[in-house]
């Protein structure tokens, strides 16, 4: 790589007085597998504020969940293996933890949502038990504080008859309200981050927008704040302050929302964008596919990895992995179109004002 | 105006459990498609939508109802004249994954349909059906000898779609074929669907939950909830002046990837979830959910009708 993370400048203060909540450096994760090294996450840097939501966008194979579940320590080792990279959370390395410390951190300062609430439960559990669960190991409470705290907290997550529910188990909901269970899990140690990995993408569109309104909702109540991964560019458009769009491992723009999706910067962030057929928009146009399909991580291609799809790649795209190059202090992107000596390209797509 | 080639008629498809329950799928359906129309069905899981699709194609008996196809009832078709429907109705399914056999080499797969239709005379002429197909759908000739797993997902769906293709269908269901797919690769098959029906005079029934992308392909959309056709439009009425008090809420329920219209469009957002079709409601299918509920929606079920000119919804305060 031409340029590590620590030849990028400091960040400019534009997170509050506080500094970032967390900060991933040059995260590199490998998977050990039977036909090879697979390199799931390539140098991925960025970090988020207290409060914010980060979407992390990208398709299946981008990175994103390792990205994820390397942040909670999920990551079963072997077969993964962090190659390098400092996982910075209110100042102590994550990836510096023993086990004993992890379980300090894990479901108490930062918790996970998962993407499918039918086998994120534990069917044989009451809902109320599994709430309680990490609360009482975190904090002490006796089983009575525990199960009040679980219905409090039903109520929260908007389940009618909480007091009934908490005894009730899995079978007994639908998706949409295990969805809301897992939430109340996920917030139930009152974390300083949360994670959704996909948290609507198993559930009906009217469901879905039920869960987000709730998910932004429970942030400013609990002052949490929430890394959204998903491929659903709507979705982000809705709820994210900041977006790092992954390609191949790598992250590929990043930036606020307004930046990433009316100052798109990198070919493959266009092609998200119009990939996908606008309903706000009247005429119907043409889609404007990706050729071809993602890359095999066991053999990223050379250069930037999006080159072999990219209708703009030059020479150097097949030799050199793009450095950062940035806009504004919180706007970047990796592409060698925006090299002093590349040609002038007019974006494909202007965010909003695509007719 | 071409002539219509599918019409389904008051089709009606009720499962019978155990215990004596009933599962109330598809309640009173109606609708017609014409040749070389591509017909979107839309609504979330648990509205029909798919058994409407397999109940078409006569994958299911039905309950209630008819389903005529060039004028001639699907479900009275015998011998030689269902083995013809089931040439010339082809699918395409949702799961590029479970839809294609693993044993099979892609040429055998996509050649099955020419060989019980007896559609090629010498092997070699299979064989070159086979080429021409996979490279209709974007494929390669050398693709014929190699095995599902090869491939990704989106290129299975191809396999699919020149499966289907194989038998020179004229109407193809296809049932929810991108939603296994990642969004890049969703508008290749969307553009591919659309360049073929172009080419070969298909028609469509496609099947979705994606408003977005069925808005793209059809012509026509009917919108179902809980069993119910409740709104058909010609697809830019139903997106410009939606009536359907579920129809708006599902459209205002879409995320635009546009942060500026996210942050100050209006918003329905509904209560509750679908009811379960094994008791649906009395009235209205949609009245415990709706914001605009009356008494009289429990009382009675509101009849589709027209309101403007190819424009029908089945709700009694339009």
């Amino acid at each position: 790589m031409p340029q590590t993370h620590e030849t990028i400048p400091p960040q400019e203060p534009t997170l509050g007085s506080r500094g970032p909540l967390l900060r991933v450096e040059n995260l590199t994760v490998d998977f050990h597998t039977y036909a090879g090294v697979v390199q799931a996450v390539r140098g991925v840097s960025f970090e988020l504020g207290y409060g914010e939501t980060l979407a992390v966008v990208g398709e299946s194979g981008s990175g994103k969940s390792v990205t994820a579940q390397a942040i909670l320590g999920l990551l079963p080792r072997p077969p993964a293996q962090i190659r390098s990279g400092r996982i910075l959370f209110g100042g102590r390395n994550l990836l510096e933890l023993g086990e004993r410390e992890w379980e300090n951190v894990r479901g108490r300062e930062i918790a996970m949502v998962f993407q499918d609430p039918m086998t994120a439960l534990n069917p044989t559990m009451t809902i109320g038990r599994q709430i309680a669960e990490g609360f009482q190991k975190h904090t002490g409470a006796d089983a009575r504080e525990a199960e009040e705290w679980a219905v409090e907290l039903l109520r929260l997550v908007g389940i009618p008859q909480p007091e009934v529910r908490v005894r009730q188990y899995p079978h007994e909901f639908s998706g949409g309200m295990r969805q809301r269970v897992v939430i109340a899990i996920a917030l139930a140690s009152r974390p300083k981050l949360i994670i959704a990995d996909e948290p609507t993408t198993a559930l009906d569109v009217t469901i879905q927008a039920q869960i987000l309104e709730l998910l932004m909702e429970l942030k400013t109540r609990f002052g949490t704040s929430l890394i959204l991964i998903t491929h659903d560019l709507g979705v982000v458009a809705r709820v994210a302050d900041r977006v790092l769009v992954m390609y191949a491992g790598e992250g590929v723009e990043w930036g606020t929302a307004e930046e990433v999706f009316a100052e798109t910067r990198h070919p493959y962030t266009w092609g998200l964008l119009n990939s996908l057929p606008r309903l706000d928009k009247d005429r119907r146009e043409p889609l404007v596919s990706i050729p071809g399909s993602p890359p095999n991580l066991l053999k990223p291609p050379s250069g930037c990895a999006f080159h072999p799809r990219c209708p703009f790649a030059m020479e150097i795209c097949r030799q050199a992995s793009p450095p950062e190059y940035r806009f504004l202090p919180t706007h970047g992107a990796r592409c060698f179109l925006h090299h002093p000596a590349a040609p002038r390209i007019a974006p494909v797509v202007q965010g909003g004002d695509r007719a | 105006m071409s002539r219509v080639l599918v019409e389904v008629k008051h089709l009606s498809k009720y499962f019978y459990l155990r215990r004596g329950q009933v599962l109330r799928a598809v309640h009173d359906v109606s609708f017609a498609i014409r040749e070389g129309e591509t017909f979107g069905l839309v609504g979330e899981s648990g509205s029909g939508k798919s058994t409407v699709g397999r109940t078409v194609l006569r994958l299911y008996d039905r309950t209630a109802g008819e389903v005529l196809f060039d004028g001639r009832d699907v479900f009275a078709l015998r011998g030689r004249d269902l083995l013809r429907y089931r040439r010339e109705a082809q699918m395409i399914f949702q799961d590029p994954y479970a839809s294609l056999n693993p044993r099979m080499m892609v040429m055998d797969i996509v050649a099955e349909g020419i060989d019980i239709h007896r559609l090629a005379k010498t092997p070699a002429e299979r064989r070159e059906r086979v080429y021409s197909l996979l490279e209709a759908v974007g494929l390669t000739r050398e693709h014929a000898f190699r095995f599902p797993h090869e491939f990704s997902g989106g290129q299975r769906q191809r396999i699919g779609i020149a499966r289907a293709l194989a038998v020179e269908p004229r109407f193809i269901v296809a049932d929810e074929p991108i939603s296994a797919l990642d969004v890049s690769i969703q508008a290749q098959i969307v553009n591919l669907l659309y360049r073929l029906k172009e080419e070969r005079g298909l028609t469509y029934l496609f099947i979705a939950h994606d408003l977005s992308m069925v808005r793209y392909l059809s012509d026509r959309i009917g919108v179902m909830y809980l069993g119910h056709l409740v709104e058909v439009a010609p697809s830019d009425e139903l997106y410009r002046n939606p009536l359907h008090p579920y129809t708006r809420a599902l459209l205002s329920a879409i995320p635009v990837p546009d942060p500026r219209v996210e942050r100050t469009r209006e918003r329905i957002v509904l209560s509750g979830e679908i009811p379960s079709p094994l008791h649906p409601p009395s009235g209205c299918p949609f009245r415990t959910r709706c914001p605009l509920v009356q008494p009289r929606c429990a009382e009675e079920p509101p009849p589709l009708r027209e309101v403007a000119p190819g424009h029908f919804v089945a709700c009694h305060l339009v």
